[in-house]
């Protein structure tokens, strides 16, 4: 596939009929796909049973250890919150900026936040000690008078994104509403009666329309804090603590700028192919990648000059403990992943520079992967390389995931995937209303 | 017939269906029974303390158990006590566990073809009977070292048997030293040596703060002299020892020449001015000396001036790794320098001797094996002994016993030996016996028995006295139980008063001492090493295992050794540049074997500094065969094989030493063999719980000079980083209280001795999690002991800080936990509230000292029948999922505050309150307190001059200061001890 050929939609009923194609019965491939998903979830949690109750089981069946007590559970979380962000800069940010050319992907942006925020809330359960007592983290009121540690940034962590994870939902079902009420009217099935609970009776009278645009901007209005906020409390689990490598204070901008990176490459990565196999070329046109590419370049450059920062000012401190942290990094047992992640994060996305490469979709696709890849090792590694060579030389220790965790690790991306699959069967994937807009306007401005 | 009618069928279904529900989901039931009787000197909750002995090594130290309800929860030393004076080892400290060990034999048991079966009591004594009626008596006796009410039975029985042949089977027998002051001073008396006396040591490969006759009193001693930068000390030796690392300069001669730098000290401090010794020195000049060791001929100069100086010198005798064929003259060349110095008198003391004169050499052990082979023994009984693990390969000890036609072992554990037994009689262990010791003439102490036997054992005396009697044999022997023959042999009634104190000690007096005409005859060569290949083969003794029997004891493989902080297993001990020839590097499997290619062992390569060049070190104690355990271990045990004892940990060096013996003392040539070292291919983890012996910089052990303590500049080793200046006892959560606990630890005193390791862990009920765990970086203690080596020029400087939690008065893992399950109490304390806490982790993310553990697997559960009597009642079994740390014993401190409250004093006093690690601490490096008290010793260590706080800049404001190891030593010219 070289460049993109440019396609408009011919008429409203088209697009309908385009974006509603994605209802109707599977391929055997999706379903091979989905059950794939269900396979690996399920192995997921097996997992996860083995690690909890299982004879001698106990979050030691990971290899966390002494001094490294955060993982790969802790590097899921971080990169599923940032991996969420891309929806609700999608749809708030854009929004509220007026960029229209986010109408077509923002609903799968925004199916991928809810989705990923969820993938994401599960790890802090997979990773406590004792996670049938993780309620303990809710501050209610209770006969022992006990309370909850507002001081702690795990605390903070909790609110921030169990407020994202409700705005994110809410917001991604407000916009839907329209949709499941088109679906339902076109739906023969059961899913009629599911598209009739959740359509709430949409009926698209003008009344409903000025209070769902309404609504829509007030959650954007609401939403747009957030983005900054969440990956800014969830840096600061890191930058609120002394451990060398983590208290640094460009860590909120840091990591708002890496989860929009890496949010945008996952858009990437999920529309490349649903756009394919849909046939959406007429709604995912070149605009979207291109604007995403930039969106990509812009914060790659971001993430590229943090990587720098941290290391200038790690020597430019002269405290030798954050000094020997850097070094270590670098050049000490997780050089691998240090280069893993200065690879795809910084060398990778110079290409996108380039308009043609930005449009060329297997070429961006394949930097959007290695994106989330470089993502991924990102948060491995200023996790564990600051853990496990801390201050006090003789409780440094080096970590190696083990199996349990591995397979958590794919079943979170199972998961997430499995519940997009079904989401791009059980709703619109492309926010048609907006599309439609959209597609007035553009005629509109054509004809004048 | 009644009819059922609907309401009380309704009835009744009702009730059925209830019961059946409530069954279902009843919880397992425990019962809590109360005394029937209440016992007059037990109150449930509160503990009650015995004067009893600890039996882990001949050295029989006087100990206090702790019990509460009934079972000892906790061994320490017994202040009263003139030579151990409260402390204890590491052994004495995990000795418990030998009684609580869940793989003892239950009862008797007879051999049936290859397996051991349960007999009853009756059947097994039968069956011993009826052997030694038809055995014509020829009976022979092998056990541990006995000095009290049990050793003189154990040879009025065997007299009444009508035999001799008794081995009291010790490996390190001391056997040169005796024969030594034979020789030099016309007696075989162990003397004591004074280190508390001492103002210059030198230690000819001694270790002496680990095995060496009684460590406690040593390292007790050593520290006491030290105070304040006083004294000084010399290491003589190839490998660097836990002992050697606490000295102030480390003399490595080439090996096998040892004994000559004693001898030119001994000539250069003015042996020459003495007639009877002017000929034998005349040969040993510095310069003669320097040829022959590499120690360069100033340094000898050097030391001898110092030895003259000094007011109370002290050679150390060569430690059991040193030992070769030339052990005696090795000895003699110690003592004589000793007497050229003046020491003998002063810092040698003979009178109270060490109490060993009745152990046998070891060549009584090899003649024993000859009569074994020549079917002379009949019937052999064993006790307190593992030959078959203990005595080397050479000796075709276990071909020996193969031709005993039987072997009793009245041993309490299933060991090497009892693998071989025909009938075994199990005994109590040491916590369920009485007995007596009297290691140190007039120094007598009592052990009594703190727990009801929890098996089908009995008590030695009384099994010998049962067989006896069922030969009719008993007319010599004691009327009565062994108990009632202890008793009348301490007087009857007057036992009350001894048990009270532990025992009777009134130490023997001093004796004079002059020097034997048997000294001119002395030669001396160095030590013969066997063998044409490069490397020599030093076989350390462990300050764990002893001479392997502590082995079995899961604490002591757990707690990492205090030189190479290795756990669980062997390496292959050598210098890096050694390592480097033999293209190994740390993991590498290497082959040792020896020339005659009889002795070899594969283990992993651990290259170290402070191991001499051309030397391989091995430690002795690993390499226990594994257990064939006579229980359903699926019933009782985990998963884990280690728990079972059905692994391996390391190998038996004993067991490839060369069959040699100092030809004059009879005692095992230790240090006599070379050996071919090569590359096997393989490679095995180390498995360590250290990564690096290098500080970085970064101030956790500092040190200071003596010319800084004299107003002199200091060594600048805290890291360049902005302070604070704080007062602890300014804590704002401490307002209204009138404590803040706080801890003072001197790494000047401290020597690594890893005792606070074992006590800590048995205060504070800490679980014992296997190799496999170990290697994956879990292991659970609260306080660990960090080695790390700086480089004084060419010196190794190595420095041991204990490190514990903090207990900061700005913790950073009291802010980062979300749900407030470590806090702050208003005594200053951090503490822990496992049942709060999730799990998070974020608090030990957080802790700058890394000192906080956390139960990764439910290890609680790994707690076996009957070890769980062990466990403090005070300390709450953690569970899986929830961290833990130091709690500065808090469980000691409410006890203590109950008392002073009781007492109505109101206030803890200094002193009072005492936590485990500092209790059974024999240098007394460790001072708790309150830091509110102004007056109290820990709040004026704080105003030393040494102290000093780690990672002072993070302005965690820590509680526990350390004062800075004293650096006493010189920079001396390079280049002297390389080999």
């Amino acid at each position: 596939m070289a460049a993109i050929v440019e396609a408009i939609p011919e008429s409203a009923s088209q697009i309908n009929d385009d974006i509603l194609r994605t209802l109707e019965p599977p391929t055997p491939l999706y379903v091979i796909g989905v059950l794939f998903c269900v396979g690996v979830v399920g192995a997921a949690i097996a997992a996860l049973a083995y690690q909890t109750y299982m004879g001698f089981g106990g979050v030691g069946v990971t290899g966390l250890m002494h001094p490294v007590m955060w993982g790969v559970y802790i590097t899921c979380f971080v990169f599923w919150v940032g991996i969420a962000h891309a929806g609700t800069l999608i749809s708030a940010i854009l929004y509220l900026f007026r960029a229209r050319w986010r109408n077509a992907i923002n609903r799968g942006a925004e199916a991928m936040t809810v989705f990923a925020v969820i993938t994401a809330m599960l790890f802090p359960l997979l990773h406590i000690g004792r996670l049938w007592k993780f309620y303990f983290m809710i501050p209610y009121p209770n006969q022992r008078q006990l309370w909850t540690n507002f001081k702690s940034p795990l605390e903070w962590d909790f609110v921030a994104v169990g407020t994202y994870t409700t705005i994110s939902i809410l917001f991604f079902y407000v916009g839907l509403m329209p949709d499941i009420a088109a679906a339902r009217d076109r739906c023969t099935d059961w899913r009629r009666f599911l598209y009739t609970a959740l359509a709430l009776g949409w009926r698209g009278t003008a009344e409903q329309w000025r209070h769902h645009a309404r609504a829509v901007l007030h959650l954007s209005g609401l939403a747009t804090p957030l983005v900054l906020s969440v990956h800014s409390v969830v840096s600061w689990d890191f930058a609120v603590s002394l451990v060398p490598g983590w208290h640094t204070t460009i860590f909120a901008p840091y990591f708002v700028a890496g989860a929009i990176f890496s949010g945008i490459a996952m858009v990437i990565t999920l529309m490349v192919p649903v756009r394919r196999a849909f046939h959406l070329e007429r709604q995912i046109r070149a605009v979207h990648f291109d604007n995403m590419g930039k969106f990509l370049v812009v914060t790659s450059v971001i993430v590229a000059y943090a990587y720098v920062l941290e290391f200038f000012m790690a020597w430019y401190s002269g405290n030798p403990f954050e000094r020997f942290s850097f070094w270590h990094r670098a050049f000490g047992d997780y050089w691998w992943a240090t280069w893993i992640m200065i690879i795809c994060n910084v060398v990778v996305p110079l290409p996108l520079w380039i308009k043609r490469v930005r449009l060329h979709v297997p070429t961006l696709w394949i930097i959007s992967i290695l994106v989330n890849l470089g993502m991924w090792f990102e948060r491995f590694v200023i996790i564990t390389t600051g853990l496990s060579h801390e201050y006090d030389p003789s409780a440094w220790g080096v970590y190696t995931p083990g199996v349990v965790e591995l397979t958590i690790l794919a079943g979170s991306f199972a998961f997430f995937f499995m519940w997009f699959l079904l989401f791009l069967r059980m709703f619109p994937a492309i926010a048609i209303q907006e599309v439609k807009e959209l597609w007035y306007h553009d005629r509109r401005e054509g004809a004048h | 017939m009644p009819e059922l009618d609907r309401r009380d069928f309704l009835k009744v279904v009702g009730l059925s269906a209830g019961a059946a529900a409530s069954a279902a989901c009843q919880e397992p039931v425990e019962k809590v029974i109360p005394y029937l009787v209440q016992p007059e000197e037990i109150v449930p909750g509160l503990p009650t303390y015995y004067a009893s002995t600890c039996r882990e090594c001949p050295n029989a130290c006087a100990t206090t158990v702790k019990t509460r309800e009934g079972r000892p929860i906790k061994v320490d030393g017994n202040p009263d006590d003139p030579v151990t004076r409260g402390a204890l080892c590491v052994r004495g400290q995990a000795s418990l566990h030998r009684t609580f060990d869940p793989l003892r034999f239950r009862g008797p048991m007879r051999r049936k073809g290859e397996a051991l079966e349960p007999v009853t009591w009756e059947q097994g004594l039968h069956l011993l009977l009826d052997q030694l009626r038809s055995a014509g008596r020829k009976v022979a006796f092998l056990g541990g070292a006995e000095t009290g009410t049990l050793d003189a039975l154990i040879d009025a029985f065997l007299a009444s048997l009508g035999s001799s042949q008794r081995i009291q089977f010790e490996l390190y027998a001391h056997e040169a030293l005796r024969s030594a002051d034979q020789i030099v001073f016309g007696s075989d008396a162990l003397p004591r040596f004074d280190l508390e006396a001492a103002d210059l040591v030198v230690a000819f490969g001694t270790d002496f703060a680990e095995t060496w006759l009684n460590p406690v009193q040593n390292a007790r001693g050593y520290a006491e002299a030290r105070r304040d930068g006083k004294g000084f000390s010399v290491f003589v030796g190839p490998r660097l020892g836990m002992s050697g690392a606490n000295t102030d300069l480390w003399i490595a001669p080439v090996p096998g020449t040892e004994i000559f730098v004693a001898l030119g000290l001994a000539h250069e401090v003015g042996g020459n001015g003495d007639p009877r010794l002017r000929d034998l020195l005349a040969p040993f000049s510095a310069e003669r000396v320097a040829e022959r060791t590499g120690v360069g001929a100033g340094r000898i100069r050097e030391l001898a001036s110092r030895i003259r100086d000094a007011k109370a010198p002290l050679a150390l005798p060569p430690g059991n790794e040193l030992q070769g064929t030339n052990a005696t003259s090795f000895v003699a060349a110690v003592q004589i320098l000793n007497w050229v110095s003046g020491a003998v008198g002063s810092t040698v003391v003979f009178g109270p001797n060490h109490n060993v004169g009745r152990i046998s050499r070891f060549r009584d052990v090899k003649e024993l094996a000859g009569q074994m082979r020549g079917g002379e023994i009949d019937v052999l009984f064993v006790h307190d002994a593992n030959p078959l693990y203990a005595v080397p390969a050479a000796f075709g000890f276990a071909d020996a016993l193969r031709q005993v036609s039987f072997v009793v072992c009245l041993s309490s554990a299933p060991d090497e030996t009892t693998a071989l037994a025909h009938l075994v009689l199990p005994t109590h262990t040491p916590f369920e016996a009485w007995g007596d010791a009297e290691p140190i003439a007039g120094i007598r102490r009592l052990q009594q028995p703190t727990i009801r036997p929890l098996f089908d054992t009995r008590e030695l005396g009384d099994v010998l006295l049962e067989v006896a009697r069922g030969l009719d044999v008993a007319q010599g022997l004691p009327s009565g139980s062994f108990h009632d023959h202890l008793v009348s042999r301490w007087g009857g009634a007057a036992i009350d008063a001894a048990l009270a104190r532990g025992g009777d000690f009134r130490p023997a007096a001093k004796l004079d001492v002059e020097l034997a005409p048997g000294v001119a005859s002395l030669e001396f060569a160095p030590a013969q090493l066997g063998g044409q290949d490069d490397l020599v083969l030093v076989a350390y003794p462990s300050l764990h295992f002893y001479d392997g029997r502590s082995a079995r004891l899961n604490r002591l493989q757990e707690i990492p050794d205090p030189v190479t902080k290795g756990v669980w297993g062997s390496y292959a001990e050598m210098h890096p540049d050694t390592a480097k020839n033999l293209g190994v590097r740390e993991g590498d499997v290497v082959r040792v074997r020896t020339e005659d290619g009889k002795g070899e062992v594969a283990l992993p390569a651990f290259p170290h500094e402070a191991v001499r060049r051309g030397v391989v070190a091995i430690m002795v104690g690993q390499g226990h065969v594994p257990l064939e355990p006579d229980i359903d271990l699926s019933q009782r045990w985990g998963q884990q094989d280690w728990l079972a004892r059905s692994e391996v940990h390391g190998v038996n060096v004993l067991a490839m030493l060369p069959g040699r013996l100092d030809p004059v003392s009879g005692g095992l040539a230790w240090y006599s063999a070379k050996v071919r070292v090569e590359k096997t291919g393989e490679w095995q983890r180390v498995n360590k719980t250290q990564p690096t012996f290098d500080q970085e910089g970064r101030g956790f052990a500092q040190a200071t000079t003596l010319a800084a303590l004299a107003g002199g500049e200091d060594l600048d080793e805290q890291p360049h980083m902005a302070t604070q200046p704080f007062d602890p006892a300014d804590d704002p959560a401490t307002l209204d209280s009138p404590y803040r606990w706080g801890m003072s630890i001197d790494l000047d005193a401290c020597n690594g001795c890893n005792a606070c390791v074992a006590a800590c862990a048995q205060e504070n009920n800490i679980p014992t999690i296997g190799p496999e765990l170990t290697a994956r970086g879990r292991e659970m203690f609260w306080i660990r002991i960090e080695r790390y080596v700086e480089h004084n020029g060419d010196e190794l400087d190595v420095r041991d800080v204990p490190m514990l939690c903090q207990h900061c008065g700005a913790a950073p893992c009291e802010n980062v936990c979300p749900v407030l399950a470590t806090y702050h109490n208003p005594e200053g304390l951090n503490v822990m509230v496992y049942n709060r806490c999730i799990g998070t982790r974020y608090c030990s993310n957080n802790c700058p000292y890394k000192v906080r553990r956390f139960n990764y697997l439910p290890y609680d559960l790994e707690v076996r029948e009957p070890e769980h009597l062990a466990l403090n009642p005070d300390v709450t079994v953690r569970s899986k999922g929830v961290m833990e740390k130091c709690t500065f014993c808090i469980q000691r401190i409410q006890y203590e505050k109950d008392r002073a409250d009781q007492d109505g004093r109101g206030v803890v006093g200094d002193g009072e309150m005492v936590t485990a690690c500092q209790q059974t601490c024999p240098t007394e490096a460790i001072v708790f307190g309150n830091l509110k008290d102004r007056e109290s010793r820990v709040a004026k260590l704080r105003g030393d001059d040494r102290r000093y706080l780690v990672l002072e800049h993070l302005y965690t404001q820590p509680a526990v200061s350390y004062l800075k190891k004293i650096r006493r030593g010189e920079t001396h010219p390079a280049g002297e001890h390389h080999g």
